[in-house]
């Protein structure tokens, strides 16, 4: 593999020029675990000269809830409301994700019904996280409006997913084998009012938040991340898209029938401001919105009758062996790294977060961005903390 | 008789403002006390039937110069102020020159007469634009000058010394 | 049918029981009867404030001492100040709460919940008076009064009216511009003296913005100033009487364009969004006043909206002709406050739409471009007058044609705001998300 040669900010505390006249002093600035804008609970101390941040060092593991080792504990099954906790804004894909990577490793076959509802859930369960990514990054740059607006329409999501399996947030629905239950009458009907419904308030979010200058202003030529800086730090998802590179999981390996669907992978193109700057990386979510929607109508053309689950059993045993397995969450690839010894629980089942990828590119985007410019940052990376510190 | 009242009130926070400034050792507050002063002259101007000196007083000195003295005051600060108090040969200095200044100063007060004191004078804003148009041209110019040699300075002095992020590149293998 | 899970009513305990108890007093069987009364009650008791206003002014006025009348006329102005922050806040929370497509306090006051400025107060009072150690305590309990008292200082000069005013000073308008500076200061002492570095980061962005943009502001009301050739509000709003062409946005495309430049810089001189960013709600928590608790928050807040009803009013009395009616009946100090309400409203609307900016680009719009350009109109309004003399009747034809366009360009706008108003109301279920139950399956 060739060696990735990177552009890295200069460290300006160390190396960089000091000036010898009357210097402000630099300020320790504790954006701490509790924040507007940190997305959860992140502590990032900050370095400012002034308004000037210089160094930006994140501190993780307030929600470190040990997931991964209580998987060693669980059965299979028991795990899944685990990864609903993961990335609770995206709770299907998670379930996907654990899903897909125990089947793979048990050889279990998914009937089609189930996966056009897979398909279905996952995606709209996308929709509703870039929705939130979306209207809490308006929030941070001071629209309040565009919250509420994208809320209003996440609990017309929730509301589909409430009927369907009960819960709002964590879900528990992608189970092994399939779905949990199938769907109540009329859901259908009232998914395709929504899609109806959603595709025209996309227009709506850009003139209000995504054409607005002064939003432009404030995220175009910021946080400019070049596509080999992002590959070098393990960014996926919008934060990689965003910086031009066309790669999406649910093209590039297909799970789950999504070669039967048509959709483009949504690109950025620096059209306001630089390839790869936050604005690039908020709009791949709009972009992906949008396609997201193309996906669930064509999955609800598609879907089958029969069964929706395969025949598994209660206590799932899975064959000694390994898989890793990665799926493409609205945040980024989540991957399952399952070890099996045989029995019931996992011997080791290790969780690629993608927000913590992202998160990891945090200090080298950060010096030389102003104070408020590390909101925009934090926003446009979109990070979860449970996917994080799991 | 509540002219006389208000004056000494003015007056009195004036003078009071002024001596705290001098004897304050926390440099923030002295820089309030200062702002305080301030707006006791510009009462004292109002009083005076100077309305616009009054206002522009409190437009400028307070709400610009005070602002920006504020400013410095607390950027430059963060610790307890270093003590401020003069030593004892300085303060002997200090006494005598403060000494002779007011003998040159109290006589002067009193030899202005009650008639002297300055007279409400109509319509004073567009007074003092005739004279400052006609009468005060030069001076008028000359000071805009000033406030412009001022600005350059200061927008030469406060540029930017710090490199730019590109000037310094340096290539490696992840830095963290 | 699905079994759509219902939420449990809200059950209060304790403190903040006897709180809902307060303010919403009567209970269901009661709001009725009160309700049908509340209207009637609230005519009379209009009624009877003017008819003693009437009373007094006709009658006792002249016979008490001056400094019982100018006490009663402050106390007016207090009273009028406070009313105004009252609704100010309600107003906020319905009008955001509409814009954001959801309706705003509803229950304290069982009326779209217009007691819930009270309530909030009354909180506020019983908070505890939490100070940090390491503040500066003189500075930390001087600072809200510092802003507010400005702020209120302001209406001491404000005509609501020919002789609606506590003191018709020759520079009235001067001086409202001079009280509102030091506002600054109050706010660059809150934030030093809350020994924290995020409200000093807060301070010091508010004084940039603050000092900054008084200039803009100060340079487009001159632009109007040299159209009238006086500084005295009152003499300003008279040379607006006679209808909505005389107002001064339409003597001149330069005072029209000053207009705009005044209402965006005073929204930078109020900290209202889009220049809220010494208030940055999601970044410093509450910026300068992120310490304040209790009354002491309540004392900014007051500030805030206070200051926002005046530079209103400024932009009223200077611009939008005052208190003169448009459709040329009486004046009165009633079109004065319809108007300042109605650039309130205004401002309200642009910070619920618009996102924050960034301290540098605010520095760099005022100096850049609003600063440039206001300094523009100013020199174009000053050339306007020169020409706009009987000497020169070739210009004056061309200038009433231009009074003639933008009085039309300003009604079309009006318009057009009317119509798309009315368009949204007609539609409204059409197009406001439709909540209702109709997107659950099985409903």
């Amino acid at each position: 593999m060739k060696e990735i040669e990177l552009q890295s900010q200069p460290d300006l505390l160390h190396d960089g020029e000091v000036p010898s006249d009357v210097r402000t002093e630099e300020l320790v600035l504790n954006m701490g675990p509790q924040h507007p804008s940190t997305h959860g609970v992140l502590r990032v101390i900050l370095q400012t000269d002034g308004e000037l941040v210089l160094k930006a060092t994140p501190y993780i593991g307030y929600l470190h809830r040990s997931a991964e080792k209580i998987a060693e504990k669980v059965t299979y099954r028991q795990f899944t409301p685990y990864t609903d906790r993961l990335d609770y804004l995206a709770a299907m894909n998670n379930n996907l994700g654990f899903a897909l990577a125990v089947e793979k490793l048990g050889g279990i076959e998914v009937p089609p019904r189930a996966d056009y509802l897979r398909v279905i859930f996952a995606e709209l369960n996308r929709i509703a996280s870039h929705l939130m990514a979306t209207g809490s990054y308006g929030l941070d740059m001071g629209a309040f409006t565009p919250l509420i607006y994208c809320f209003r329409e996440r609990e017309w999501i929730m509301d589909l997913f409430e009927a369907a399996c009960g819960a709002r947030l964590t879900y528990s629905y992608i189970t092994i084998g399939g779905v949990r239950e199938d769907l109540p009458e009329g859901w259908i009907q009232k998914c395709r009012e929504f899609l109806d419904y959603f595709e025209p308030k996309i227009a709506e979010y850009n003139n209000l938040l995504s054409y607005n200058h002064i939003f432009i202003n404030r995220t175009g030529n910021v946080g400019i991340c070049p596509a080999e800086l992002a590959v070098a730090y393990g960014l996926t998802g919008p934060c990689l898209r965003g910086s031009g590179l066309a790669w999406d999981l649910r093209k590039a390996t297909p799970y789950c029938r999504y070669n039967e669907f048509e959709f483009d992978i949504s690109v950025g193109r620096g059209q306001n401001g630089t390839l790869g700057d936050c604005w690039d990386r908020y709009f791949v979510r709009i972009l992906e919105m949008v396609q997201s929607v193309r996906i669930v109508r064509q999955a609800l053309d598609k879907l089958t009758d029969g069964p929706v689950q395969a025949k598994v059993p209660r206590i799932v045993k899975l064959p000694a062996g390994e898989v890793y397995y990665e799926v493409e969450n609205p945040r980024g690839q989540l991957g399952f790294h399952l070890v099996s010894d045989g029995g019931t629980s996992p011997y080791r089942l290790k969780i690629r977060g993608p927000s913590f990828c992202n998160l990891s590119v945090l200090p080298v985007l950060a010096p030389n961005c102003l104070l408020a410019d590390i909101s925009a940052l934090l926003g446009s990376i979109d990070i979860v903390m449970g996917e994080v510190d799991r | 008789m509540l002219e006389t009242a208000v004056f000494f009130l003015f007056a009195t926070v004036a003078v009071t403002a002024g001596l705290a400034i001098l004897l304050s050792t926390h440099i923030v507050r002295m820089a309030y006390w200062l702002i305080a002063m301030l707006i006791s002259v510009a009462g004292l101007y109002f009083l005076m039937g100077a309305y616009f000196l009054g206002v522009i007083q409190v437009l400028v000195y307070v709400g610009g110069v005070a602002v920006l003295l504020v400013f410095g005051v607390m950027l430059t600060s963060r610790q307890q102020a270093p003590k401020l108090r003069p030593g004892p040969g300085e303060a002997l200095w200090l006494t005598i020159v403060a000494a002779v200044l007011l003998a040159g100063l109290i006589p002067s007060i009193l030899r202005v007469r009650p008639e002297q004191s300055a007279l409400v004078a109509e319509n004073s804003v567009a007074d003092i634009g005739h004279s400052l148009l006609g009468e005060f041209l030069g001076p008028f110019e000359l000071a805009s000058v000033l406030l412009l040699v001022a600005l350059l300075g200061a927008a030469y002095l406060a540029r930017p010394k710090i490199p730019v992020l590109g000037a310094q590149q340096k290539k490696g293998t992840t830095a963290l | 049918m699905m079994y759509i899970p219902q939420r449990p009513p809200v059950e209060y305990k304790g403190l903040s029981l006897k709180i809902v108890r307060l303010a919403t007093r009567w209970g269901p069987t009661g709001i009725s009867l009160a309700l049908r009364f509340a209207w009637g009650i609230f005519f009379a008791a209009v009624v009877a404030l003017v008819l003693f206003v009437w009373l007094v002014g006709r009658f006792i006025n002249p016979l008490l001492p001056w400094f019982i009348r100018d006490f009663v006329v402050v106390v007016g102005l207090l009273g009028f100040v406070c009313i105004v922050a009252i609704i100010g806040i309600w107003g906020e929370r319905k009008v955001s709460g509409r814009i954001q497509s959801r309706l705003g306090p509803m229950r304290t006051g069982h009326w779209h919940g217009w007691a819930q400025s009270l309530a909030d107060g009354l909180k506020f009072v019983q908070k505890e008076d939490l100070i940090p150690r390491d503040a500066d305590q003189p500075l930390f309990r001087l600072a809200p009064y510092v802003a507010l008292v400005p702020a209120f200082c302001a209406y001491l000069a404000l005509p609501f009216g020919v002789g609606w005013v506590f003191r018709d000073a020759d520079v009235s308008l001067l001086f409202v511009l001079a009280m509102l500076a030091i506002e600054v200061l109050g706010v660059i002492m809150a934030g030093w003296a809350s020994n924290s570095k995020w409200s000093l980061y807060g301070a010091m962005r508010e004084g940039c913005q603050l000092v900054s943009y008084e200039i803009p502001m100060g340079l487009s009301l001159l632009a109007a100033v040299v159209a009238t050739g006086s500084v005295n509000l009152i003499t300003l709003g008279e040379a607006q009487s006679g209808g909505w062409f005389a107002w001064l946005i339409f003597q001149n495309p330069f005072l029209f364009l000053a207009f705009f430049t005044y209402y965006v810089a005073s929204l930078a001189s109020c900290k209202r969004s889009p220049f809220d960013l010494p208030e940055g709600e999601s970044e410093l928590v509450a910026g300068f006043h992120t310490e304040y608790s209790g009354f002491r928050f309540v004392m900014f807040f007051f500030a805030e909206y206070v200051a926002m009803f005046a530079v209103s009013a400024l932009a009223t009395i200077i611009f939008l002709g005052g208190w003169h009616s448009p459709i040329g009946g009486p004046s009165s100090p009633l079109w004065f406050v319809l108007k300042s309400t109605f650039l309130v409203w205004v401002q309200m609307w642009i910070r619920w739409t618009l996102p924050r900016i960034r301290i540098d680009q605010v520095m760099h719009a005022c100096v850049k471009y609003l600063l440039p350009f206001t300094l523009l109109l100013f020199l174009g309004s000053s050339l306007w007058q020169l020409y706009d003399n009987p000497a020169h009747p070739a210009f004056k034809g061309f200038a009433n044609l231009l009074r003639g366009v933008l009085g039309v360009l300003g009604l079309v706008l009006l318009g057009l705001y009317f119509f798309g108003a009315g368009y949204g109301y007609y539609n409204r279920n059409r197009l406001v998300g439709q909540m209702a139950r109709r997107h659950l399956p099985g409903a």
